[in-house]
C-alpha cells in the first residue's frame, strides 16, 4: 500500500475538507481530479421523519424511516504522517441532515456555484457561515452558461468580503488544483497573527 | 414513500441489526476521516464477521468513510462498529484535533497540492 503502512507507533493526522455544491456542478470531477485514489463512495444514513403516507409505518408505532445518501470523497496523502481526505458534499437544503457529520472536524470547504442554478448552493453556504467553517467559492463556468461577474455572484450569494470567489472550470484538473490552493492559503492567513494597518 | 425506495429501505435494516439496533456512535471523536488501525495480533477477538472484515482492511490507517466504501455499511454503522472494537481493545484510531492543525502541516499540503 501506500507510505502509510510503515512504522507501527506513528501517529497519522487526518484532515478533511469538503467539496459542496449542486448536482451536476462537478464536485465528484473535482475530487477525482485532486484524490490519488478513484473517487470512493459511502453511504451516511439518515433518519427522517415519515409524513403519515406510511400505513405499515403506523402500524409499528414509529414515525421515523431510514434512508442513505451517497457521498463520493477522494483521499491524498501529504506525507507519511498527513494525509487528506475531501468528501463531495450536496449543497442543497434537503441535505443539511449530515452536514453536522460533514463539517465536523472539517478544515474548510470549497462551494462550487453554477450560476444557471445559483440557488443550489444557498443552503450550504448558510449553514458554513452559522458553523464558522472557513470557505472559498468557484463559480464554474460552463459551455453556453451567461457568464456573471464575480461581484455579482458575490451579491446574490450575500457573501462577505473576506470570503474568496473566484472562476474555476471543474472540468480542469489544474482549476481544481488552484481552488483547494485557495482555500488553503486562506486557512494560513487565518493562522497568521493579525496585522493592524 | 414510493415503491422504488422500499428495496434500498430493507436493505439498511440488517447494518442496524449488526450494532444491535444502535444508530450512532457515542464517541465523537469517530468522525468520517477518523484513522482506524488494527493492533498487532488482535484478530482473533474478532466475534463477528464485521468484525473480521474490518480487522483485516485496517493494518495499515483507513478512514472510517473508505471503511464504509470497503464494506458497503453506512458511515453510522462503521463508527459503531469501530467503537465496539476500540472498547475490545483490538485496534486504536488516530485522533486528529483540527484545531491543533498547524502552519507546517498547512504548508505541507499547498507544497502537496501544488505539485498535483
Amino acid at each position: 500500500m501506500s507510505v502509510l503502512s510503515e512504522a507501527p507507533n506513528r501517529h497519522v493526522t487526518a484532515v478533511k475538507f469538503v467539496i459542496a455544491g449542486g448536482f451536476g456542478v462537478g464536485k465528484t470531477t473535482f475530487v477525482g481530479a485532486i484524490s490519488e485514489v478513484e473517487p470512493l463512495t459511502t453511504e451516511a444514513a439518515m433518519t427522517v421523519v415519515a409524513t403519515g403516507v406510511d400505513d405499515h409505518m403506523a402500524v409499528a408505532g414509529t414515525t421515523k424511516t431510514t434512508t442513505t445518501v451517497a457521498m463520493d470523497f477522494g483521499r491524498l496523502t501529504v506525507d507519511d504522517s498527513l494525509v487528506m481526505y475531501l468528501f463531495g458534499a450536496p449543497g442543497q437544503g434537503r441535505f443539511t441532515f449530515m452536514w453536522d457529520d460533514l463539517v465536523t472536524g472539517a478544515l474548510g470547504a470549497v462551494v462550487l456555484v453554477d450560476t444557471r442554478r445559483i440557488e443550489d448552493c444557498f443552503a450550504a453556504i448558510d449553514y458554513f457561515e452559522r458553523r464558522g467553517l472557513p470557505f472559498v467559492v468557484g463559480v464554474n463556468v460552463f459551455d453556453g452558461s451567461e457568464r456573471y461577474g464575480l461581484e455579482e455572484v458575490r451579491d446574490a450569494l450575500g457573501i462577505s468580503p473576506g470570503v474568496p470567489v473566484f472562476e474555476m472550470d471543474a472540468r480542469h484538473r489544474g482549476s481544481c488544483r488552484d481552488a483547494l490552493l485557495v482555500l488553503l492559503e486562506l486557512l494560513v492567513s487565518r493562522l497568521s497573527p493579525k496585522v493592524h494597518s | 414513500m414510493s415503491v422504488e425506495e422500499t428495496p434500498k429501505q430493507l436493505g439498511l435494516i440488517r447494518p442496524f441489526i449488526l450494532t444491535g439496533g444502535r444508530t450512532s456512535t457515542t464517541r465523537p471523536e469517530l468522525r468520517w476521516e477518523t484513522l482506524v488501525e488494527s493492533l498487532a495480533d488482535r484478530a482473533r477477538l474478532a466475534k463477528t464477521t464485521e468484525q473480521r472484515s474490518l480487522l483485516s482492511q485496517t493494518d495499515h490507517p483507513v478512514s472510517i468513510a473508505e471503511l464504509s466504501a470497503y464494506l458497503h455499511l453506512p458511515t453510522q454503522v462503521v463508527a459503531i462498529l469501530v467503537g465496539d472494537l476500540l472498547d475490545m481493545g483490538a485496534i486504536r484510531i488516530h485522533q486528529t484535533d483540527p484545531v491543533e492543525i498547524e502552519l507546517s502541516a498547512l504548508t505541507r499540503m499547498i507544497q502537496r497540492v501544488r505539485a498535483l
